[in-house]
């Protein structure tokens, strides 16, 4: 499972329909990551103190970057696995899966380049 | 304690068949994705708004796709464990998947004929909890191209997204972790409880009782009057020399009978004896009785009365914190934790609690005969040793019988005749008239008629 934060590295992932300075040459077609992650009842029992005065909730942020890191994670491994060389239009969307857990879906399409 | 294995063997039951029917949808829906996905003709599927240039378009419509999954019962209890201790929705993972593969299929079922969809864009509804909802939606493209073959012509899966763990293994370490977790919240707030108890005086407690204790009794006696049994428990109390009962010597006590057939007492706040009606009709003698209340007074010398309250408050408190309200489940699962917590220190707490009786009695009579009679008969109903016994609160009662004994000959405590409640009664209403003479005809009756 590519998991690892330099997969999402090597390979361009971008939310425009194109590579700067480079050609698209296949349309591979879709390919998407979900993560589905919730934080402990620790963080929760914060959160809900942190709903009384306002302010940030770091613990939700958090969950938050793991989840979408994790989502990007696999997005690329998706694509790397039908030998794509970026993936173009890249999308994010949520759910709420499950009371206090969070999904977060990245989605794109996997393109070659010239 | 039958309040915990009953329900948890409905509960065990229902998650049992939640469990088959549930991997059973699961495998069927794979199969019929696996099977639809293949009979679907090749089109191209782009999350990009960019219109091809290389073919030449006949038509262009908005389509959509949209699926409502259900969770059963047995992925609801995962994901509560599991949303509890923190990490990875495994059982949720493989079925938010499905739910995309599932709207983009209908999708394309809509789209029949396009070669190209762009601008695919996915969106998650919130009907209802415990649902899944995902909507999709895109421009289908009629051409003149027909892509054939070699092409990606659906959501690929390749399980990258999917943790690849057993739901049994997962069940197993969810609830593990959240077990262990809420066993240490209960006996960490034990702690905290019981040195709370300790420094409440019984000044104190009398105080913040007598506004709530009318509203408790209004309910069970007429004009908020003792009756002549009441009275006589209370008599009783009163003619122990006030230095036996230890720092309970502040309380006014008040005793209430409450109808109810199973043998218990209970001790509350502000000094309020209950004794159910069951346990007396198991009592023969006045030191019996006096045993079963010292019990109690022993609970006042431990606090426990307040520690028991407290106790009841955080379990009920950290529930409605952590469960929110339509979790009988995890409650329920919560319930073994704070059971094994609390049952040490309650059996504990009974045990210094019979140490009061035996005092009590000392003072009182000067022997104390008849102190284990009641655990006696309570041990003949409750039968020989079970499993049952090692959850109980409570030690078995032949337990305490046989440490009472042990306990009163190995301080050579003397054991003399006991009083018997008939006579002891009639002693108390003879009293009764000698102050108070009008009193006699209307306190004249047996000790049945008095309808404890």
């Amino acid at each position: 499972m590519a998991n690892s934060p330099t997969s999402a590295a090597e390979m361009a992932v971008v939310t425009i329909s194109h590579i700067p300075g480079r050609e698209i040459s296949e349309n591979l077609g879709i390919v998407f990551g979900s993560s589905v992650r919730s934080r402990s009842f620790l963080f929760d029992i914060f959160a809900t103190f942190k709903n009384l005065f306002g302010g940030e909730v770091r613990s939700y942020t958090r969950l938050l970057e793991d989840a979408q890191h994790e989502a990007t994670s696999r997005l690329v491994a998706q694509a790397q696995k039908m030998d794509a060389d970026a993936v173009v239009d890249v999308h994010f969307a949520t759910s709420q899966v499950a009371y206090k857990a969070a999904e977060i879906f990245a989605y794109g399409t996997a393109v070659r380049l010239k | 304690m039958e309040d915990l294995f009953l329900p948890g063997i409905a509960l065990t039951i229902l998650i049992g068949i939640a469990y088959l029917t549930g991997r059973l949808a699961d495998r069927a829906h794979e199969r019929a994705l696996v099977r639809d996905e293949a009979l679907l003709p090749h089109q191209y599927l782009d999350s990009g708004d960019a219109v091809p240039d290389t073919v030449s378009i006949q038509q262009s419509r908005m389509v959509t796709g949209k699926v409502v999954i259900a969770e059963d019962r047995f992925r609801n209890l995962l994901a509560r464990l599991r949303v509890f201790v923190g990490g990875r929705l495994a059982a949720h993972e493989a079925a938010v998947i499905r739910a995309k593969r599932e709207a983009v299929l209908r999708l394309r079922i809509n789209a029949k004929g396009a070669s190209h969809i762009i601008g695919l864009r996915f969106q998650s509804a919130e009907i209802s909890r415990g649902m899944i909802e995902m909507i999709a939606s895109g421009t289908a493209l009629y051409t003149d191209h027909r892509p054939t073959g070699g092409k990606p012509a659906s959501l690929p899966d390749d399980g990258v997204n999917i943790s690849h763990r057993n739901l049994l293994t997962e069940l197993a370490s969810a609830s593990m972790a959240f077990l262990l977790i809420c066993w240490g919240i209960y006996t960490a707030s034990g702690f905290a409880i019981e040195w709370a108890a300790s420094s409440i005086s019984v000044k104190d407690e009398v105080a913040i009782w007598s506004e709530l204790e009318p509203e408790i009794i209004d309910g069970h006696r007429v004009g908020s009057q003792r009756n002549v049994f009441e009275n006589y428990l209370v008599d009783l109390i009163n003619s122990v020399p006030k230095e036996a009962l230890g720092p309970a010597r502040d309380y006014d006590f008040d005793v209430m009978i409450i109808p109810d057939s199973s043998p218990n007492a209970a001790a509350l706040p502000g000094g309020l004896i209950l004794v159910n009606s069951g346990m007396l009709d198991l009592v023969e003698s006045e030191n019996e009785l006096l045993s079963i209340l010292g019990h109690e007074i022993g609970h006042y010398n431990g606090r426990d009365h307040l520690e028991g309250l407290g106790r009841e408050i955080v379990g009920v408190a950290l529930s409605a914190m952590m469960f929110q309200t339509d979790a009988i489940l995890t409650t329920w699962v919560a319930g073994w934790p704070k059971l094994l917590a609390d049952r040490d220190h309650s059996r504990s707490q009974e045990l210094d609690a019979d140490d009061w009786s035996l005092k009590i009695l000392m003072a009182k009579y000067g022997h104390v005969g008849g102190v284990s009679r009641t655990f006696e008969k309570l041990a003949a109903m409750q039968g020989d040793h079970s499993v049952m016994d090692y959850l109980s609160t409570h030690p078995h009662p032949m337990d305490r019988v046989n440490r009472l004994d042990d306990m009163a000959r190995e301080r050579g405590l003397p054991i003399g005749e006991t009083i018997d409640l008939q006579t002891g009664f009639d002693n108390f209403l003879k009293s009764l008239t000698k102050s108070r003479p009008s009193l006699w005809n209307s306190n004249k009756q047996q000790l049945s008629d008095t309808g404890y």
